[in-house]
């Protein structure tokens, strides 16, 4: 009898869940729903955070200003902790249980790569957040993913630009042993030609050493005019140091890896005149006005600083811009996952974002060129703008 | 020929780092035969905690008397409340309970300082000496004095003190040294206070160098526990001539060989070295008899 009782009660359970699930499915308005998964925790949180911050602030303005010709915009907001098996649960939380119609993100190269393959093997358009080109290369299997940030590439291109105008053709290279510094030695050394640049002296070291005098004293003795640092804090910031103590005078360029006040907080007098490629959002004070990006910046700058305390930098900028690609599809009437792909893929021409100008191709799902990116320089203790 | 005189200099620099990390270690291993993983946490410590006094505009002085007085808290807090509790356990326990103390203290700090690295100001202005045609920063001088200065204080302590004599004893055969009237319960506690400070001091001393971090006290813990190693276990010279040669070869091997493979070439010969003298370059070759 007992038994009878409590199956009974389950089955009550069920049909009452069943019948609330329905009623709420057919009582709804239309809505657009995207997901979006940054790393507001763990070690990539200075990246995750502004890029949070930054969708839910420009949905909630859609919404007030209407929402997408009429519809409002749902945002499903997911943290995966920089981990890769959090990244990869709430891929597929959010493709199969929220069905949204396109994920952002997210901040990190590993969890980014863990989330392309979900998207790719169920169909649903990925705009992220992480600097690897990997994520967009080779293009025929990413034709499901984007990403917003600038590809190392990039910055390397800039770099060598910029060493053009100055007349140096030889240079050296002190790059970080970790996957940055890799990476970055590797395009330097395979686009130098392109540019008449010779690499005469390759060192690295280790991300934890505290001293590169030996390689500095190396790199003295050599032919080169200029030298390449690639590596984040605190590395790069030793070398400054370092070049400071041994009183070499060659210019030091650095990667966008630090492009940041500790930078110049840790190397002190000895960061003064080193030059650095950058996004735009580094310094907004300091673009000028008739720049192509100067009134997507502005707007997106000033409301941000307004609602957070801290400033959007860089990384804010990537998660603006994932937002409005996707919600630019939508407002042409791609509204469905496989549409809203195609219109990533082929009508984003000209689109002025806050990091760049995009123009997406079945060949490039980035769409920046180096224009995306400036040289800055340390003066005085801040980041300022070179003029070229 | 400058070239040689700057990688000798550097490789000096570097190693006297190591050496100053690895003396810490030393004093408690040759009381309690505990190898402390934990050492590195508390030169990190060392730091962090100059940088955030000094952050309040505490004088220069004093913020070093407060880190150093705060860190022996802790090193005493750990061997009170680790160490003790878990006597009679085997070495290698004991010296897993000190690898937890150290995920803990770096968990702490990470949630303190938060991630990024900081800049601590030199004890003096620091415009660089030339010396023949290379440079060396007045600090780097800090710090090899300070280290001369510990080994010799060490030396004082351990071989002319009544308490360097418990120490020895305790090492030895605490049973025996219990026996004499030593409390070898005191001179554990003792080692951990006195290797704490150790750790603070060289911790405050290399800050201005190398920016610290959370997660700096790891790579010097490692650094640090190879050179006791090299240098013998137990022995404080032996530490000083661990750290020195192993610096001198990461220079010399980022010089003249390669910068990628600075850290295989210097560890290749840690090992070469241990092979010819297991017991390391200075440590006898009967570990227990106590004695720096």
């Amino acid at each position: 009898m007992k038994k009878w009782l409590i199956i009974l009660v389950i089955l009550s359970i069920g049909v009452f869940l069943t019948a609330c699930g329905k009623e709420e499915a057919s009582g709804d308005e239309p809505v657009y729903k995207i997901g979006a998964i940054y790393s507001s925790t763990g070690h990539n949180s200075p990246l995750g955070e502004p890029q949070s911050n930054a969708t839910q602030m420009l949905v909630d303005e859609i919404n007030d200003n209407g929402g997408i010709n009429g519809t409002p915009l749902e945002i499903v907001l997911a943290d995966d902790e920089s981990s890769q098996e959090k990244a990869t649960q709430e891929m597929n939380r959010l493709i199969n249980d929220e069905n949204v119609l396109a994920v952002l993100g997210t901040s990190g190269t590993g969890e980014s790569m863990a989330m392309k393959g979900i998207a790719t093997q169920n169909e649903v358009p990925m705009v992220a957040a992480a600097a690897s080109a990997q994520l967009v290369e080779p293009v025929e299997d990413s034709h499901w993913v984007f990403k917003t940030p600038q590809s190392d590439v990039l910055a390397v291109e800039k770099v060598y630009t910029y060493l053009q105008s100055e007349g140096i053709t030889k240079v050296a290279t002190l790059t970080d042993s970790n996957a940055f510094g890799e990476t970055g030695l590797e395009q330097l050394e395979e686009v130098q030609g392109n540019y008449d640049i010779e690499i005469v002296a390759k060192e690295v070291y280790n991300t934890e050493d505290t001293d590169m005098s030996s390689q500095l004293t190396k790199i003295d003795s050599s032919e080169a005019e200029a030298l390449i640092v690639w590596g984040t804090n605190p590395g790069p910031a030793n070398i400054a140091v370092n070049m400071q103590v041994l009183g070499m005078d060659i210019p030091y360029i650095g990667s966008h890896g630090i492009a940041n006040q500790t930078f110049i907080d840790l190397a002190g007098d000895a960061a003064e005149g080193i030059v650095i490629p950058t996004g735009r959002l580094l310094f907004p004070d300091e673009i000028p006005e008739d720049d192509a990006n100067y009134e997507a910046l502005d707007s997106f700058y000033t409301n941000y600083t307004e609602q957070f305390d801290g400033e959007p930098g860089n990384f804010g900028s990537y998660g603006h811009d994932n937002l409005m690609l996707v919600v630019e599809a939508l407002e042409n009437g791609a509204t469905d996952r496989e549409s809203i792909r195609d219109y990533l893929e082929n009508e984003i021409n000209d689109w002025v974002g806050t990091t760049g100008t995009f123009n997406m191709s079945p060949e490039d799902h980035n769409g920046l060129d180096i224009d995306s990116l400036v040289m800055a320089e340390v003066k005085e203790g801040e980041w300022v703008l070179l003029e070229d | 020929m400058g070239d040689l005189l700057q990688f000798l200099v550097t490789g000096i620099t570097i190693g006297s780092i190591y050496a100053i990390v690895a003396l810490g270690l030393v004093t408690i291993y040759s009381v309690t035969k505990v190898i402390n993983l934990a050492q590195g946490e508390f030169v990190m410590l060392g730091g962090m905690l100059m940088f955030t006094f000094l952050n309040f505009n505490i004088p220069y002085w004093f913020a070093i008397l407060f880190t150093l007085v705060l860190i022996i808290i802790v090193g005493w807090m750990m061997e009170l409340t680790l160490i003790r509790p878990a006597k009679g356990a085997n070495p290698i326990s004991l010296i897993i309970l000190t690898l937890g103390a150290s995920l803990f203290i770096r968990g702490i700090a990470s949630m303190i300082w938060g991630k990024d690295s900081v800049r601590v100001e030199p004890f003096t202005a620091n415009d660089p000496i030339n010396i023949a045609g290379a440079a060396i920063t007045p600090q780097s001088i800090w710090v090899i004095l300070l280290m001369v200065l510990i080994v010799f204080g060490l030396y004082i302590l351990i071989d002319k003190t009544i308490i360097g004599k418990g120490f020895q004893a305790s090492s030895a055969n605490p049973n025996a040294a219990r026996l004499m009237g030593i409390s070898p319960k005191k001179m554990s506690s003792f080692s951990f206070v006195l290797s704490a400070g150790l750790g603070a001091l060289a911790g405050m001393a290399i800050a201005p160098i190398m920016f610290p971090a959370y997660d700096t006290g790891l790579m010097l813990g490692v650094k640090g526990l190879s050179v006791a190693i090299l240098g013998g276990l137990g022995s404080a010279p032996g530490a000083v001539l661990g750290g020195l040669i192993l610096g001198l070869i990461e220079s010399l091997g980022a010089g003249y060989v390669s910068s990628g493979f600075k850290d295989a070439i210097a560890f290749g010969f840690v090992l070469l070295i241990l092979f010819i003298r297991p017991s390391g370059l200075l440590g006898e070759k009967s570990v227990g008899k106590g004695g720096l």
